[in-house]
């Protein structure tokens, strides 16, 4: 039995049958997956056949908070959420903070697993142990603030906390995402999961306490990482202050924040107009999300011209990447208004906004001409046309309905050579660091279970220059694959599966996450654990992912980058000359197949698996 | 004589001044990194050198980043790599999020 840190339940739901019961939280999932991505993966491994259809009945949502969440554990209250992926066809996980990843574990679960079709739309409200299937075709429709006060409203409860979608994933928009009161689970088309299942929403209210197992030895724990926090000069008064716009000032000087379709990078540099004065001039106040004395998030008003008055929580730095990097947008105002706009909608701001680059590219090169764009003149830079293709995504209406499958399938099409301007990989929008200037980072997009997904494995070393667990050359290939796989490992367990927020991993607890994770989870639940088996979960989880998508038809051929990344060279900037050849790719994914004990198709060995406790998946390497 | 650029960003960009925290400087042929430093706390003062340097005024702080053309120094040749002409060298303080 479960002593501390989790809540000894997990519930699931069928919205086919309006039914739900609650199951023992097993002990050995915890033991070897600790939460979050990592229960999330195992449940969507043995009970969603790699073959499903994302947007069918048989694939499953589920939401699951880690160990940690509603604990003293400061910046640790987050939620994966995973399924099968609509947009890539892999396994498909995003994470967000906030409160209502709390308010699950207050509510008694340490997981939700959400199953079937509900008949019509309708939302789920759990209190307490107690859950209410609840009709929502008066809220199909409603964008994702007005849905969730209408909730408030309707259950008499202002303080609930809700995850919803808007009418991207009513649609099922694949990129759409779920908002989380003003924070997005964003990536990987999950918000089409919700939309394909009648699911609007989910409101969750508890009252219950997270039970702590050797309360003396958890305030120790505690407290090393908060001291580390406190110590850590990128934390305190910077990152708290700024927020993430500082990273594009960073990689603006450092000639990686790729703009105008990962055309324009290193050229085309925005830091004035974007970057962290800018963004510091519209600023307005913070918010923090449950426990986390950090307060990185910005809520930011746009002054000027049409936008003026339009408040957003962000734009954070892969936002004014996506809505204004990529799309040549420059002005910072037209940036917060899509921002907003999109988790109006229920839009992932990252893979909608590459898509709207990737659509001005093909106007530009002459692919797509007005005929096309229903008169459009869509160049890059028009905000004014970037809010009406965002609107059309979300509502597939005309070339927004084509774009909100994403641009893998936009480019299919479309035709007409349109696939080589189509920045993604395995199907996923790439994010802002281009890559050509930071090899392990873009090892990292090309190997990643989710697809081109920089938070799977951060290379910090790279990005931040921080020197663990030893300093690298950015523009080097030997040794990035023995690193890469680290990042992915440790990632996946202090952040992913422990539910910690990624930005104390970098700014605190470089090479001791590990550790703190270790000793957090003995005090807090006396499960025990080395610094060492901290670290095989986050292995295993990656391998378990990989796994899956084997089954679900990748291989070495789909751990790529898109023809410009290996082709063109950086012109301008302080990375210029710099590019990832076919040849680069191949040395990088040898070492890193080696590395991981993968065959050099990139398969995990039946060695591997058994040495991961993975015995029951061997079956499926044939 | 070497026209290299300088730049901070953050707070540092602050203490450099100039056009948005950046700076040119003009140095005799076969100038360092080093050279450049002692150029840039000459004019820029010392609040930059407190915020570079550790107590000693010698050894640069660790969580202060380094770069010329966009490398870390500590794969050039440290601060005795030799500047060329139109070089860019960009000061660091802890950054990280995003």
């Amino acid at each position: 039995m479960l002593q501390g840190g989790y809540m000894g339940k997990i519930l699931r739901v069928n919205l086919t049958e309006q039914s739900f019961k609650e199951e023992d939280t097993p002990v050995e999932l915890a033991r070897q997956y600790i939460g979050g991505a990592g229960f999330g993966i195992k449940y969507l491994f043995d009970e969603v056949p790699a073959d499903t259809d994302p947007l069918g009945p048989a694939n499953k949502l589920i939401f699951a908070p880690g160990p940690f969440s509603g604990t003293a554990v400061p910046c640790a209250s987050r939620i994966a959420a995973v399924a099968k992926s609509p947009l890539t066809g892999a396994v498909g996980m995003a994470l967000s903070g906030g409160f209502f990843p709390v308010e699950l574990k207050f509510a008694g679960y340490d997981a939700l697993i959400i199953e079937g079709k509900a008949e019509k739309p309708c939302y789920l409200s759990i209190k307490d142990g107690k859950v209410n299937f609840r009709p929502a075709e008066q809220l199909w429709g409603t964008r994702t603030f007005d849905c969730q006060q209408l909730i408030k409203d309707e259950l008499r409860d202002q303080n609930t906390r809700i995850v919803c979608i808007g009418p991207a994933g009513e649609k099922l928009a694949k990129v759409a995402c779920i908002i989380n009161e003003r924070r997005a689970i964003g990536r990987k088309g999950l918000g089409a999961v919700m939309g394909s299942k009648n699911l609007k929403a989910v409101a969750v209210r508890g009252s219950k306490e997270v039970p702590v197992y050797d309360k003396e030895a958890f305030r120790k724990a505690r407290s090393f990482m908060t001291k580390a926090m406190k110590d850590s000069h990128a934390l305190y008064p910077m990152f708290s202050h700024i927020g993430t716009p500082a990273v594009l000032d960073l990689t603006c000087e450092m000639g990686i924040f790729s703009t105008k379709n990962w055309s324009g990078t290193g050229e085309w540099v925005p830091m004035e107009k974007l970057g962290v004065e800018s963004n510091k001039s519209r600023k307005i106040g913070r918010e923090h999300c449950y426990n986390c004395p950090v307060g990185c998030s910005q809520l930011k008003l746009a002054r000027d011209g049409s936008y003026a008055g339009i408040l957003s929580e962000g734009p954070e730095f892969e936002s004014i990447y996506s809505l204004g990097g990529t799309t040549g947008v420059d002005n910072i105002d037209a940036v917060i208004a899509a921002d907003r706009f999109c988790d109006e909608l229920g839009l992932d701001t990252m893979s909608a906004g590459v898509a709207v680059g990737f659509a001005m590219e093909l106007y530009e090169k002459g692919i797509l001409t007005k005929a096309d764009t229903g008169g459009v003149a869509l160049h890059f830079g028009n905000d004014k046309a970037m809010q009406d293709l965002l609107l059309d995504m979300a509502m597939r209406r005309g070339l927004g309905d084509i774009l909100a499958d994403g641009v893998k399938a936009a480019a299919e099409k479309i035709g007409k050579g349109s696939e080589q301007y189509a920045m993604h990989i395995k199907g996923l929008e790439l994010p802002a660091y281009d890559i050509r200037g930071a090899k392990a980072h873009g090892l990292n997009y090309a190997t990643a279970y989710t697809g081109a997904d920089h938070n799977r494995g951060y290379a910090f070393q790279e990005i931040f220059g921080i020197p663990v667990p030893e300093a690298v050359d950015r523009f080097a290939l030997e040794g990035k694959g023995k690193l890469t796989k680290w990042n992915q490992d440790v990632r996946c367990v202090t952040c992913d599966c422990a539910t910690m927020c990624a930005f104390i991993l970098d700014m605190a607890l470089p090479g001791v996450a590990t550790q703190n994770t270790a000793d957090l989870m003995q005090s807090l639940t006396g499960l025990s654990f080395t610094s060492e088996e901290v670290q095989a979960v986050g292995e295993r989880v990656n391998n378990l992912a990989r796994v899956y998508n084997k089954r679900a038809g990748f291989s070495r051929a789909d751990d790529t980058f898109p023809a410009r990344i290996m082709t063109e060279p950086l012109q301008e900037g302080n990375s210029k000359g710099q590019l990832i050849s076919r040849d680069d790719l191949d040395i990088m994914l040898d070492e890193y197949y080696t590395a991981r004990g993968w065959t050099k198709e990139g398969v995990p060995t039946p060695e591997k698996l058994h040495s991961l406790g993975l015995e029951a998946v061997v079956k499926y390497l044939d | 004589m070497l026209h290299v650029t300088a730049k901070g960003l953050a707070d540092l960009g602050k203490l450099i001044g100039g056009h948005r925290g950046e700076l040119t400087i003009i140095l005799p042929c076969g100038s360092t990194l080093h050279d450049l430093l002692a150029a840039l706390m000459e004019r820029c003062g010392p609040p930059l050198a407190r915020r570079i340097f550790e107590e000693d005024g010698l050894t640069i702080r660790k969580d202060i980043r380094l770069l010329l053309n966009g490398r870390d120094i500590a794969f050039l040749n440290g601060l005795a790599t030799a500047l060329q002409e139109g070089d860019h060298f960009s000061l660091i303080p802890p950054l990280a999020g995003g």
